[in-house]
């Protein structure tokens, strides 16, 4: 029953991942790609742009090319780009490390930004701390990613800077490897902007649950016993928690791969996301299908450990 | 939708059990003092904005003897096209083949004749006097130096017969040299031998196999050191000509590899003063000291630094910011140059490290449609597109460009710094003049303008609202047509019959000349002969075609003599400003700067950057 | 045919909670003056003496060009062309609210319709649109709206239906799972053996139940659209220039931020604003369904 659950999920992402790359392709049909001009040349003539055409392959039909794409990357290959021949994966490979290091030290950041105000709010229900709290995590919410970003670098980053207190750098991606502590100074500010956007949701959920537990019964009983109240509240409210906030983390970093773009952008993080964009605007299409294909990878995984964890739990998902 | 940075207010959850449903279990969710957290937040920013700012660090002038040793560091964000010398054709690539591959001649970092080819491989600049260059001016006799070496294992001497590979080596059917059309009809026999090469399959045998088999008659080797070239007619602009990389000698070992392709790029033999040890593509050049390399071979490039580290990561706010900070890890710019923002602080407090290049070349400029249909084949009529160039002030335009400090107005075809330029103004801001041309055309009032441009352009952006407000005033409406980046070439200027249908009738171009010096050729060939000139082959984009103009252009690149040359293009010029083909705004400084450590940054044209062979570090400063 | 029918006059409960609350009134309030200022956009440029699009290059640069701080002529500033921020915010709250409620509507029309269809009648064309409804959620929204919006040119209209052709899918699922709890209630089935027709209980009583929290979704949609519109045009793919939207000054105000504060503020509190506002309504609203409910 679980097992079936499993592959047709598994079976229905495989299918994503193939109209994923299908979408990407058609959307570069409607426009093919202006490479072969570009490298051969502001005074190429049609005869010079041919031959490059034919060097990348742009030659041959779309369906061809696309083709030729899966059938490569069922082997494993995902192609070269366009203007250096870099096999695609090792681009990809190079820019994770940069996109997951954000991705998870930020989800670790909202998480524990999100718990934590969940809890101290639910705690001091409808005080002050309860409002600012919840109020502030709503702020944040509304606001782009971007505006966030943009508002840390002026007065975290330049202002500081400039004020003879460096600690915050104008962004740019340190690997972990080679310096630990830039690494982590680089990311704070990138962490920071999308660990405050995305804390609401967790905030909310967590509050809720707890809020939730500690009107039960049972809790009322074990408080009457005389058990410490903040006992009570971590033990059995957290646990109560557990179920959406795994659910909702699943998601955030599942689409987040794909999503921290803008965050990258801002900041100059030579990430996943900012490769795509460069590689969108150079047109650089064996590069965009392979993020493309590992961006939507990533969300299906994840929202299959999603539903194959809430298959666990319920089983009445199971039927669906 | 979590992409965006919020999160989507539904999961994944089972239909029934929906989150909106569990949350509006509790009840009066949220009633947050948002009015709380306003002042807080104001609060914040306020405090952080009564931090006052720093001067920026100062260098204080101290000319010493150089220095050698040192790692020099460059900040970019972009990478070299490519790595190959005979096929690069961007000044991103030129740069850092300044390191490692030299040519027959190059513009040294001499202040004051950067745009004057010296010789690099070449023992002397070939003259009538010398022998170097036959009476009719028609055959080029270039001797190289003896002692320059390739650092192969063994290390053995540079021949004409590599600088002869090396041009055969420009028009291979993988990756062709993007310049060949500056050429292609000057060196006897090389057009043959380029359509034959077309042909070839795009393999490094195959390549290598025509190579051998086939010649270029009008490139020659005599013997180990000296290189002929005949052309088909005379041109005073060879010597600048042979500046270009392409024009480098190529070893034999590249024949093993696909022009322009990555392995040549992880295989590259140096004949300069460093060799690449390192290459990630858009990510780091390492270029370390080449052994082989002697000094007193090379009257171009001192070398005074040991090691050159490219990092390409680094974006261009961050690259400015590194730069004044004055640290050990950043010297120069490779690719980035200061941000707009900073270039007018630079400015106003006249910091020495800031300097402003010439380009030598007309970007952007206007390019009038003359084959356009609309308003009754308007831009057609000379007398119309002279009445649209007196209603447009300069002035408006290079303000929005960022300022006459960085944008050197620009009158007519040819930049300051180009032989045979004379400066003249045929179209002053004369509206009233306007008025009268078109009322005498005929024309409607209320005429509409397409104006063409890229839509993720912040120039052409700031161009378009600006000449929409010009024109505005003499009743002329213009209409933006904002295009991808992407298609601008492909699918609007290079296309014919686009530009026939009407599609545009003023669009924002650009160029620079592929040479520096005596290098109107690069201007007039690609932008004003005639037919030679029309799209999808030139960059003649507005159609323009005047006999009397190319017959003074063919008269001006064959002449005899520089003397002469210039005056015919001086004249070249004034026919196609008599004409109105096209508005020329402004020939832009480049702006660029370095660290107040760096010392004989000396501003290289044909680099658009400062010349990284010839510079030297402070002691103290050395590090990497 | 009234019986099996629900009392309606939630409505009138939900409105009389959502009156009572504060917060919720607050945020309305706002973004009527936000509607206000769009709609009266005009006139403010009228009362500031500035045009829209008029660049000020004597008054409004310095020497060097760069924009002028907050002033008397200039009560927010302006920018990198020297023109009014505070007239250009005001009209950028015409594109924003126009793409905010295009979109919006584009996405819950279709959502609404898809979710009805697929969750009442069940069978193939559930499958079909719920498989749909993976497929589009499980794509990278950003990246496939820049590469869609790089390739066929910038312009709003593009980007309302980019927009809303990525946010209907949630809407369906939200709507599929109300309209699957809400089929199987008793009066839905009393409906059914009484002979009604699938559309009239649709009509009469899955959609009315299904309102609630379609406009609470709705509601909370707009700000989560108007984000994305103002991130595309922060990355250069919004309405082409000189139409001003919040997003395009934002990406202006990037290369600027070292020496013009008020050009990233400014803007940016307009955006954040928005966004706020609604999404406080939303939760306004949303709470007083809840109430309305019980």
């Amino acid at each position: 029953m679980m097992l079936s659950f499993v592959v047709r999920r598994v079976g229905l992402g495989v299918v994503v991942l193939a109209a994923a790359t299908t979408a990407v392709f058609a959307i570069f049909y409607v426009a093919p790609p202006d490479v072969a001009r570009a490298l051969a040349g502001r005074q190429a003539t049609p005869e010079t742009v041919a031959l490059v055409e034919k060097r990348l392959g742009l030659d041959r039909p779309i369906w061809q090319q696309y083709l030729s794409f899966v059938w490569h990357a069922l082997h494993g290959d995902l192609g070269y780009d366009y203007y250096h021949q870099v096999p695609v994966g090792t681009i990809v490979l190079e820019a994770l490390p940069a996109t997951l290091s954000l991705v998870v030290g930020a989800s670790i950041l909202w998480l524990l930004i999100g718990v934590v105000s969940g809890v101290v709010s639910a705690a001091r229900h409808r005080t002050v701390t309860d409002r600012l709290l919840t109020g502030l995590a709503l702020v944040f919410y509304s606001m782009p990613t971007f505006l966030l970003g943009l508002l840390l670098l002026f007065f975290l980053s330049y202002r500081l800077s400039v004020a003879g207190i460096p600690i915050f750098p104008a962004g740019s991606y340190v690997p972990l490897t080679e310096d630990p502590a830039n690494w982590l100074r680089h990311l704070l500010l990138p962490w920071l902007t999308l660990a405050l956007v995305l804390a609401a949701p967790y905030t909310r959920l967590t509050r809720a649950a707890m809020l939730d537990v500690m009107g039960q019964d049972y809790i009322r009983t074990a408080r009457s016993k005389g058990l410490r109240k903040r006992h009570v509240v971590y033990r059995h409210a957290l646990r109560n928690a557990l179920n959406p906030v795994t659910t909702q983390l699943g998601i955030d970093v599942g689409q987040l791969i794909g999503g921290v773009v803008v965050t990258e952008t801002v900041f100059s993080i030579d990430g996943l996301g900012k490769t795509a964009i460069d590689a969108i605007v150079q047109q650089d299409l064996p590069v965009i299908a392979g993020i493309v294909l590992f961006a939507s990878t990533a969300v299906i995984a994840a929202n299959i450990l999603v539903d194959v964890a809430y298959a666990f739990l319920d089983p009445r998902v199971r039927l669906h | 939708m979590s992409s965006i940075g919020g999160s989507t207010p539904t999961g994944r959850m089972a239909e029934s059990e929906h989150p909106m449903f569990m949350l509006c279990k509790q009840g009066g969710l949220l009633r947050p003092r948002a009015i709380l957290v306003v002042p807080v937040l104001c609060l914040m920013m306020v405090l952080s904005a009564c931090v006052t700012e720093t001067t920026p660090a100062r260098n204080t002038a101290r000319p010493g003897a150089p220095l050698t040793g040192g790692t020099l560091n460059m900040l970019g964000s972009g990478d070299v096209d490519y790595m190959d010398p005979n096929v690069s054709y961007y000044t991103a690539g030129y740069l850092g083949l300044r390191m490692w591959s030299r040519q027959l001649f190059a513009y040294p970092a001499r202040p004051g004749k950067t745009t004057m080819p010296a010789p690099d491989l070449a023992t002397q600049i070939p003259t009538r006097s010398n022998g170097g260059i036959s009476a009719d001016g028609l055959t080029y006799t270039i001797t190289l130096r003896q002692g320059v070496r390739w650092n192969t294992n063994p290390p053995r001497p540079v021949t004409a017969a590599d600088v002869v590979r090396g041009l055969k080596r420009t028009c291979n059917p993988a990756q062709p040299f993007g310049g060949m059309p500056d050429f292609r009809d000057l060196i006897v026999g090389y057009a043959k031998f380029c359509d034959g090469f077309a042909r070839v399959p795009q393999t490094a045998s195959a390549i290598a196999r025509y190579i051998n088999r086939h010649e270029i008659a009008g490139a020659t080797a005599r013997g180990e050191r000296t290189a002929v070239f005949r052309l088909t007619h005379p041109a005073t602009y060879f010597v600048e000509m042979l500046t270009l990389p392409a024009f480098s000698p190529a070893p034999v070992e590249y024949l093993r590899y696909v022009p322009g392709s990555l392995e040549l790029a992880r295989n590259t033999i140096s004949n300069g003063p460093y060799q690449i040890e390192s290459y990630r593509p858009t990510k780091e050049i390492v270029f370390v000291r080449n052994p082989v390399w002697d000094r007193s071979t090379d009257p171009i490039r001192k070398a005074y630094v040991d090691k050159i580290v490219v990092d390409q990561t680094v974006s261009q706010e961050s690259t400015q910011l590194q730069l004044q900070a004055g640290t050990e890890s950043a010297d120069m710019e490779w690719d980035n140059f200061p941000p707009s923002s900073t270039v007018a602080a630079l400015l106003s407090q006249r910091d020495p490290n800031l300097h402003l290049g010439a380009t030598s070349s007309s970007n952007p400029f206007l390019v009038f449609n003359i084959v356009s249909p609309n308003n009754r084949r308007a831009m057609a009529k000379l007398p119309v597109r002279r009445a649209i160039a007196h209603a447009i002030r300069r002035r408006d335009l290079i303000q929005a460009l960022g300022g006459p400090k960085l944008n050197e107005p620009l009158t007519h075809v040819l930049p300051s710094t180009v032989m045979g330029s004379r400066n003249f103004d045929i179209y002053p801001y004369n509206p009233g003049k306007t008025r009268r041309l078109l009322t005498q055309a005929k024309l409607p009032r209320g005429m509409t303008l397409k104006f063409l441009y890229r839509s993720d352009s912040e120039a052409g952006r700031k161009v378009f609202t600006t000449l929409q407000q010009n024109l505005r005033e003499v009743g002329i409406r213009l209409e933006g047509v904002a295009v991808p980046n992407a298609d601008f070439f492909t699918k609007y200027l290079q296309v014919p019959s686009v530009a026939r249908r009407g599609v545009w009738d003023i669009a924002l171009a650009g160029w620079a000349p592929d040479w520096h010096g005596d290098a109107a050729a690069s201007f007039f060939g690609p932008l004003f002969s005639g037919k030679k000139s029309f799209p999808p082959a030139g960059s003649n984009f507005g159609f323009y075609n005047s006999p009397v103009t190319n017959r003074l252009i063919r008269q001006a690149m064959a002449a005899p003599t520089k003397e002469q040359a210039a005056q015919l293009w001086t004249q070249v010029d004034r026919q196609v400003m008599r004409d109105a083909a096209f508005y020329p705004i402004t020939n832009p400084r480049q702006p660029n700067y370095h660290a107040p450590h760096v010392r004989n940054a000396v501003f290289i044209p044909a680099l658009q950057n400062f010349d990284p062979t010839n510079v030297w570090l402070e002691p103290g400063k050395h590090g990497g | 045919m009234r019986e099996w029918v629900e009392p309606s006059g939630p409505w009138r409960m939900v409105w009389k909670q959502l009156r009572r609350d504060w917060v919720a009134v607050g945020a309305a309030v706002v973004i009527l003056a936000i509607v206000g200022l769009a709609v009266c956009a005009p006139l403010v440029a009228q009362v500031t003496r500035h045009g829209v699009d008029t660049q000020y290059r004597t008054t409004g640069l310095t020497a060097d060009g760069l924009p002028r701080p907050p002033s008397r002529e200039f009560w927010l500033g302006t920018d990198d062309l020297g023109r009014d921020v505070l007239v250009r915010i005001a009209y950028g709250a015409r594109t924003s609210l126009l793409v905010g409620v295009a979109a919006t509507g584009m996405a819950v029309a279709i959502g609404l319709v898809a979710g009805l269809v697929a969750g009442y009648f069940g069978g193939a064309v559930d499958t079909v649109v719920a498989r749909l409804v993976d497929l589009v959620l499980s794509l990278p929204f950003l990246l496939f709206a820049i590469a869609l919006v790089s390739v066929t040119g910038p312009g709003l209209a593009i980007v309302i239906v980019v927009i809303g052709a990525f946010s209907w899918a949630s809407v369906a699922r939200i709507v599929r799972g109300l309209v699957l709890s809400i089929r199987e209630r008793e009066y839905v089935e009393a409906a059914r053996a009484l002979g009604a027709s699938s559309w009239r209980i649709l009509r009469v009583a899955v959609l009315p139940n299904v309102a609630g929290p379609v406009l609470v979704y709705t509601t909370l949609l707009i700000p989560t659209v108007i984000v994305a519109e103002a991130t595309l045009s922060f990355l250069g793919l919004g309405a082409p220039p000189p139409t001003p939207t919040w997003g395009a000054m934002l990406n202006e105000a990037v290369h600027y931020y070292q020496v013009a504060w008020w050009y990233v503020v400014f803007p940016g509190a307009a955006l954040l604003v928005t966004t706020l506002a609604f999404n406080l309504l939303g939760d306004g609203i949303r709470d007083a369904v809840a109430g309305a409910d019980r």
